[in-house]
This record gives C-alpha cells, structure tokens and sequence, in this order.
C-alpha cells in the first residue's frame, strides 16, 4: 500500500492558476493552462515549467506527438485547525479530460466528487460515487487568438484564486458553486485579453439560485509585468437581482509579486424590493525566494450595508513548497476579524496530481 | 531561449542590459537580464569602446530557462564558452538623440548594428532599444514543449556612470 501511495505521490501534480507568474513574463493563463480561465488541465508547455519548477525538478521529456485525448486527476487534502476542531478531509477529487475532435474543435470536462458535508452524520453521508457532478462540460471552437465555448463552467471573472472561501469568491457567487450553461467568448493578443459570456441557470440549481446573466472580464498590460482588469457582471435569479463591477490588478517583476481585486455589488431582493450594496476585495504580496518556494501574505474584507450589515476582514501568512512536480503542499494561518471578535485559523494542504 | 544585450558600461555605476523575446503563444513572453557587462572605454569617447559578457550571466528567472538558453542557443555547457560584445565605431548625436554604430558579435558572427540611444547631456549615461534577429546571427529560435520564441528579441539598456 505504501508502494502504491508513494507511487501516486510521484506521479501527481499540481495544476493549478498561478496568477502571479505575471512576474515571469506571463501575462495570461493560456500558455500553461488548457483553460483560458486557468487552473486545470496543463497545456504542454505548463507541465514542462511545473517540471522544472519544483524542489526535485527534472528535465521534461518534449513529446513531438500531438495527443488526442488528455486527461488528469487532482486531489486535495486540507486539515483545518480551529479554535474548537481540528478536521482532516478531502477537499477536492476531480477527474479532468479533453478530447480534440478536429484542429479547431475540443469538448472538455471535470467530473468532480463533491466533499462530504461536515455535519452529516457517517451512516447518512452519501457514498463518493452519488457525489459526483460535472464540474464542467465544454464545446470549444479554438483557434490562436481567440476561443467560444459553449457548455456548463464558471463564470470567467475574479483572479483565480485557489481559496473559494476567499471573499471575492464565495461573496461574489465566483467559482464556487455555482455552475451556468453559458457561452463565451474569449480573445488574447500581446496586450489585451477577454472573456465575455452569456449564462443562464443550470437546471441542478436550487430553484431560487437560478440565475440567468451577462458578464464581461478585460484585462489589458499597459506596460510589461503589469496587467489591469475590469469586470461586469448583471445577474437575475427569481429572488435577487444583482449587478457587479470590480477593478483588478496583476504586478509583479522577478521574485516579487501583488494581486488584488475589489468589487462592488448592488443586489436587491424582489420580494421586498430591499436593497443592499456589498463591497469585497482582496489582496496579496508574495515572495519568491526560490522557484519552488512561495511565501505570501494577503489582507481581504467584506462589507454589506443596511440589512445585511456585516464587515469582516481576514490577514493571512502562508507559505506553499513544490515538493515535486506531483506534490505541492502549502500552509496557512489566518486571522478573521469580525467586529471585535478575532478568529484563527491554520490550513494544512497537500495538491495531487497525476495526469 | 533568447537574448541579448549590449551596452552598459563602466567603471563604477549602474547599467542594465534587458531582453524580451515573445513567442508563438500570445500570452507568453520570455524575458531576461544581465548585469555584469565589462565595459571599456569611457561615455565621453565611446569610439573603440568595447563591451563583453558571458553568456552565464543572462538570467531569465528561471533557472532551467537559463539552461536551456546556454546550451540550446548558444551551445555552451561552460562559462568562458560563449560571449557577446559589443565593439562601438562612432555614436552620431543630435541634442540628446544619437545613434550608436558598432559591431555586434554573438559567439563567433559579428554584424555591423546601428541604434538609436539616448545620451545625458552630462554624457554620464546612455539608454537605448534594439531588435535582434536571431538567425543574423545563425542562432536558433529556441523551442520548449510547443511554444517557440520568435525571431525578433527586442533588448534594452541603460547604464550610467
């Protein structure tokens, strides 16, 4: 079993976003991500740097054949140590694939196998085989410069982020659990890349969270190792109807780099015509000192006015070490502040994968 | 993957000498530096001045990057195989616009280059751009797992007394 276990942990490797490689030159996800929203399937060329970039690197083999159909698992494995609790479980188990039907034409997917709901008690918490959903089902048209895509997936806006918990994304419905049929557009040049799309409720949405939408994401490099971006979204769902507009920035130069992202909420509930405005945004500096060592620090907060009055902020210092090319493991301790009440929080995580 | 550099200077200072190659991939640009030209020669008079370095010291931030530029480019496995320099015949002034004309020499080809560089009126620092083609050179468009640098580096520099 050890044999096997270790084998696995060689094999496995971490794909996901890395937005701070903007600091290496990299202005957009599509160079080492199949996806142009990033995370995800590796491109190539993303699985030579993840090769070389790691505390045991290796020299990747290039491949001069062009595979039709590619696949690759991911696992997570969090711990989280709370004041009250400390729990292990498995965060994350995908399946990802792609097959390339023609030069052009690609359909994508991730089956995923959701994580057993933390106050389910063992005899009724559902095997993993009736947790599983499709994170996403892609059609793409693709071609050098720009891309349609027409299926279920996330919303393209946000940094990509890994946290979901973070507040740019579980307060802004981002990448989280919320999985649309949408068609999008999406086109890159040296300066400037887009993605704008067209969504409507995925039928598995709980009735009141079925949302129906039009969003656009820009980002535009005015000069090298910095990258501005704006995004709108406007949603309408039988409950609420909201609007978002949020700024974000990339900057970074050799083993230095900053990510942030503030947006602006306006929703209101039908049934009552409340209103209410929420802002959230988020930053991070990160330090390079070595190719496989990240260490950062970020500073993020929640606000909502009237009804919902809340305001919350989170301070975290982390550092994440790729072990190898298959094995990343990173930590973290954050501090949330709500109101006068301070909370910590440390999170242990191992990434997998193996392709 | 890429290159290239010149000018910079001297005996005591600040010079930097900047590359940026872009690729087949739109969102992929490769990027590198050098900061240990050995200049000789002076601001003032820069005819006969000479520039050199080793191509150990080019750094892209990466280090397999760095590598693969040494060896696959410039097939040098170690320091004191490869150099470029940079050998200055005249610099043409108009106010602070100038254009510097020499002889580029990457490993074993020299081409004669002219460039348009910026020179203080104290004539204690010199800035410019250049666009380097590779294969003037003989020098392979380096390639890693499908992405491809292109031909044209743009490479830029700075340096001051």
């Amino acid at each position: 079993m050890w044999v096997g276990l270790l084998f696995l942990i060689l094999m496995i490797e971490r794909t996901e976003a890395h937005p701070t490689y903007i600091r290496l030159g990299y202005a957009s996800c599509t160079g080492c991500h199949m996806s142009s929203q990033g995370g995800g399937l590796l491109t190539p060329y993303g699985q030579g740097i993840a090769t070389t970039q790691s505390l045991i690197s290796s020299e990747p083999s290039e491949d001069e054949g062009e595979k039709k159909y590619i696949q690759a698992f991911q696992g997570r494995v969090l711990r989280l140590q709370e004041v009250e609790e400390t729990r292990t479980f498995p965060m994350q188990m995908d399946y990802l694939a792609q097959y390339k039907i023609s030069e052009n034409l690609r359909v994508e997917g991730i089956l995923a196998v959701a994580p057993k709901p933390k106050d389910v008690a063992p005899e009724d918490a559902k095997p993993a085989h009736k947790r599983l959903y499709a994170r996403s089902l892609l059609l793409s048209w693709v071609n050098k410069q720009q891309r349609m895509s027409l299926g279920i997936s996330s919303l393209p806006i946000g940094l990509g982020l890994i946290d979901h918990t973070s507040y740019v994304r579980a307060n802004n419905r981002n990448q989280v659990t919320d999985l649309p049929l949408l068609i999008k557009h999406y086109f890159e040049s040296l300066k400037f890349q887009s993605h704008t799309f067209l969504y409507a409720a995925n039928p598995n949405e709980e009735k009141g969270n079925q949302e129906n939408g039009v969003g656009s994401q820009i980002w535009f490099k005015p000069i090298r190792h910095i990258a501005l971006g704006f995004q709108g979204l406007s949603g309408n769902s039988p409950s609420i109807k909201r609007d978002l507009v949020g700024f974000l920035l990339k900057a970074g130069y050799g083993k230095f780099s900053y990510l942030a992202e503030v947006d602006r909420t306006w929703r209101e509930i039908k049934e009552d015509k409340t209103e209410f405005r929420q802002w959230t945004w988020y930053q991070q500096l990160s330090f390079y000192p070595a190719e496989f060592l990240h260490l950062f620090t970020s500073w993020q907060g929640l606000e909502k006015d009237r009804a919902f009055l809340s305001r919350e902020s989170r301070i975290a210092l982390g550092a994440e070490i790729r072990l190898t090319k298959n094995l990343t493991f990173s930590f973290e301790d954050r501090v949330r502040k709500t109101g006068s009440i301070n909370d910590e929080i440390k999170l242990f995580q191992l990434y997998l994968n193996w392709w | 993957m890429f290159l290239l550099f010149f000018i910079s200077s001297v005996f005591a200072g600040f010079s930097e000498v900047s590359f940026v190659a872009n690729t087949n991939m739109p969102g992929v640009s490769v990027e590198g530096k050098s900061q240990k030209m050995v200049f000789a020669g002076s601001l003032e008079n820069v005819k006969g001045a000479t520039l050199k370095f080793d191509v150990f010291e080019l750094e892209t931030g990466m280090e397999a990057r760095d590598k693969h530029l040494r060896e696959k480019v410039f097939k040098a496995k170690n320091k004191g195989d490869a150099f470029i320099s940079f050998e200055a015949k005249d610099l043409v002034c108009a106010s602070n616009k100038c254009e510097l004309m020499g002889v580029l020499t990457i490993k074993d080809k020299a081409r004669e280059i002219k460039l348009p560089v910026e020179m203080s009126s104290n004539k204690k620092s010199l800035a410019g751009k250049a666009t380097i083609a590779l294969s003037q050179y003989d020098l392979p468009r380096p390639s890693f797992m499908g992405v491809q640098v292109e031909d044209n580096v743009e490479v830029t520099f700075k340096t001051m007394e």
